[in-house]
């Protein structure tokens, strides 16, 4: 049996991993028991562990990272916001986050379930060591944004309820969760500065010109302009809280567009990504 | 200052302006860009108005420039602005306050002096005035915002100055023929041109074996391909696209040779003595017969090669041929042949200094955001009986890790 049988089994466990995991961080809101929260985190932890084995299997069977489709990306992307949140969750123990973050990593794999997955040799403009650092660091940005916008929303809906006790010890403190989800936005920036940087780096050694107002290019800065003044308000004019959360939704609901949506429904050079 | 410049360079334009110019590019990426004045009034009910505001070359336009400017004096001012305070801040003797809601960390099990060398050995410097101690580290930190607020005026500026003078243009090249740039005084020649197949015959990577001549000398020798360009005087070269184009022969009656040259795909030529117009319709190197009547090549390898030609007669068409090298067609007592077909490449070549200035401004923007986000300033304040975690950038963050070492 071939490497893709192998891989698909694996990106397939992981998916269900995934399933089980946003289920359990659900019942986990409803329920507030502990328990399900670590089961919630081990299911997520599991998951990570196979998508990681399909990625590795998908990379000994191409030879190079998984980087250069849609199929490819999605599921990188996946990984990436898996990632970012099982790091914050180790560091800063916020474990009812995942049931704002894993929905979004699992309809993101859904997404990437429905793509072609051939493995396609690189086209003569994919081959550059660029694309491993301006998709690896845009993997990261998006998963980053990924995870800021889940401690968003729940922030937004932490602050209409009614808190009873018991839900109180599980949610972390609405200050933390609104500090963090600048914290991590404003690394999902830094990252996609490189994304944008390395980009130009590259397109002026394969298209000549290092900008060309082309429309992912063009989203990926109204993006970038978008957290720009997200963190404008909130270092300058104190913005916090709800304002500050609805415009980290907005800013991924831009970041879902430039991934997606610009393929989807605008012409472009970028048509592999 | 007056109201007016408060204005100008407040922070409350550049939002504004962030925005504006975020709608517009908006707009501009769901518009087809760079097409005639006529299409945009022909096929949208708001067409006056997308010309109007330049919607239909929007990068370039006066509102896309003028949005641009104003953010370039909004920012250079408010940066400039912001200076003073970010030196009065720099100095070592600055004094930091806490917020009056900030929390104070100090507990019994604490030792004022052990606290000091726990963080000295965590790099903070500590200093002393009346009453009052502080640990500081990364003081340059608060110069972020200006190292970034630099980075991307030089970025735009360097791109709309390199953008100004750039030259930029395309040609293609048969073998052996050249390219000459006069006012540089050289000029480039492709020795060759070839693909690279993998096993299923799709292309692998397009090759150029360039010489650049001076005066007839060769003075650089190199081969280039996709991503891997030729810098000459300043000039990037760079392999762009590429063709076939064939060569036409026309004998008369007599056997001598009327015409001999090459023709690019979809390229005519017309033929003075018969009034003749010969369109090269393509050269298929792997010929098969589309399913619409028209004809495809499976691959770029010269496996069944044929040739599909049309021709014109006072405008008026007259026959089509598909035909491969060694078939020929008469007519008026001319014979015609397509034969010896080679790839010819286009290449792309660019100079703008511009770029340097802009990988400059990214490098600063860069270094500015990891000051910004990381190696902000941090204060730690103590008075008899109080301790606070001082910072603007990120006080829960640096609060927290303060508890943690407090801790321990
Ligand atoms: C896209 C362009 C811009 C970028 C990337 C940028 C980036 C930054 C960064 C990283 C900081 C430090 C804030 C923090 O630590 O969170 C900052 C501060 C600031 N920015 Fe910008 N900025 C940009 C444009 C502007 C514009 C157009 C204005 C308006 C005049 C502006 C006004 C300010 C001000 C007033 C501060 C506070 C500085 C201080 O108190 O030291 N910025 N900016």
């Amino acid at each position: 049996m071939g490497w893709l049988f192998y891989e698909e089994l694996f990106f397939m466990l992981a998916f269900a991993g995934y399933i089980v995991a946003s289920i359990a961080f659900f019942v986990l809101l409803v329920s507030s028991k502990e328990k399900v929260g670590k089961f919630a985190v081990a299911a997520t932890s599991v998951g990570f562990a196979l998508h990681t084995v399909a990625m590795f299997v998908r990379i000994i069977e191409s030879g190079r990272l998984p980087f250069s489709n849609q199929y490819e990306f999605a599921n990188s992307f996946t990984w990436g916001i898996v990632l970012c949140y099982l790091a914050i969750h180790f560091y800063y123990r916020f474990t009812a986050v995942g049931a704002f973050v894993m929905p979004l990593a699992f309809l993101m794999m859904g997404y990437a379930s429905l793509l072609p997955r051939h493995v396609r040799p690189l086209m003569p403009a994919l081959q550059s060591r660029w694309l491993t650092i301006h998709v690896g660091t845009a993997v990261v940005s998006y998963g980053a944004f990924a995870v800021a916008c889940g401690l968003s929303v729940l922030y937004l809906l932490n602050s209409k309820k009614s808190q009873d006790n018991q839900k109180k010890k599980l949610l972390p403190d609405q200050e933390a969760v609104d500090f963090l989800s600048y914290r991590v936005a404003a690394f999902g920036y830094l990252m996609l500065t490189i994304v944008i940087v390395s980009g130009a780096i590259w397109a002026r050694s394969a298209w000549s010109r290092y900008w060309a107002w082309d429309p992912k290019e063009v989203w990926s800065l109204i993006t970038w302009l978008i957290y720009s003044v997200y963190l404008h308000l909130r270092f300058n004019r104190g913005w916090k809280g709800k304002p500050a959360a609805w415009f980290s939704i907005i800013g991924f609901a831009c970041v879902i567009f430039t991934f997606i949506g610009v393929n989807m429904f605008l012409p472009s050079i970028h048509s592999y990504v | 200052m007056n109201k007016f410049q408060r204005w100008l360079f407040s922070l409350h334009l550049g939002i504004v302006l962030f925005i504006l110019i975020s709608i517009y590019a908006v707009f501009a990426t769901l518009l087809p860009q760079g097409l005639p004045v006529a299409y945009y009034l022909e096929q949208y009910h708001f067409g006056a108005v997308i010309i109007a505001f330049g919607l239909h070359d929007a990068y370039s336009s006066w509102i896309f420039r003028l949005f641009m400017m104003l953010l370039m004096i909004n920012l250079t001012g408010c940066t400039i602005k912001l200076i003073p305070s970010q030196r009065k801040r720099y100095r070592p003797d600055f004094s930091p306050s806490p917020k009056p809601n900030a929390e104070n960390l100090w507990n019994e099990l604490l030792i004022f002096d052990q606290v000091k060398n726990k963080f000295s050995k965590k790099g903070f410097k500590w200093f002393q005035k009346d009453g009052e101690t502080w640990g500081v580290k990364h003081r340059f930190g608060v110069f972020a915002s200006t190292v970034t607020h630099i980075g991307i005026i030089i970025i735009v500026m360097g791109s709309f100055v390199g953008n100004f003078f750039a030259q930029e243009g395309f040609f293609n090249l048969i073998p052996d023929e050249q390219a000459v740039f006069h006012e540089n005084n050289f000029s480039v020649q492709l020795d060759d041109f070839y693909l690279d197949f993998r096993e299923d015959n799709s292309v692998k990577q397009y090759y150029c074996d360039l010489t650049v001549l001076r005066n007839g000398e060769s003075v650089k020798e190199t081969t280039i391909w996709v991503n891997r360009p030729m810098k000459f005087n300043g000039i990037q070269f760079y392999q762009a696209s590429y063709g076939w184009a064939s060569r036409l022969k026309i004998t008369d009656n007599e056997g001598n040779e009327a015409m001999n040259r090459f023709l690019r795909n979809d390229e005519s030529v017309f033929f003075e003595p018969a009034h003749l117009t010969i369109h090269l319709f393509g050269y298929f190197p792997d010929f098969a017969m589309g399913h619409n009547e028209m004809p495809l090549t499976m691959t770029e390898r010269e496996v069944n090669p044929h040739y599909a030609v049309v021709l014109y007669h006072f405008g008026e068409f007259v026959d089509s041929f598909i035909m491969n090298p060694n078939q020929s067609f008469t007519y008026q007592g001319y014979e015609i042949t397509f034969s010896d077909s080679v790839l010819y490449t286009g290449l792309i070549y660019r100079r703008d200094h511009g770029y340097y200035f802009v990988l400059l401004g990214c490098f600063l923007l860069m270094i500015g955001l990891i000051m910004a986000f990381y190696t902000y300033p941090k204060y730690i304040l103590m008075r008899k009986n109080e301790l606070y975690a001082v910072t603007r950038q990120n006080a829960w963050g640096f609060s927290m890790w303060v508890k943690n070492q407090l801790k321990s």
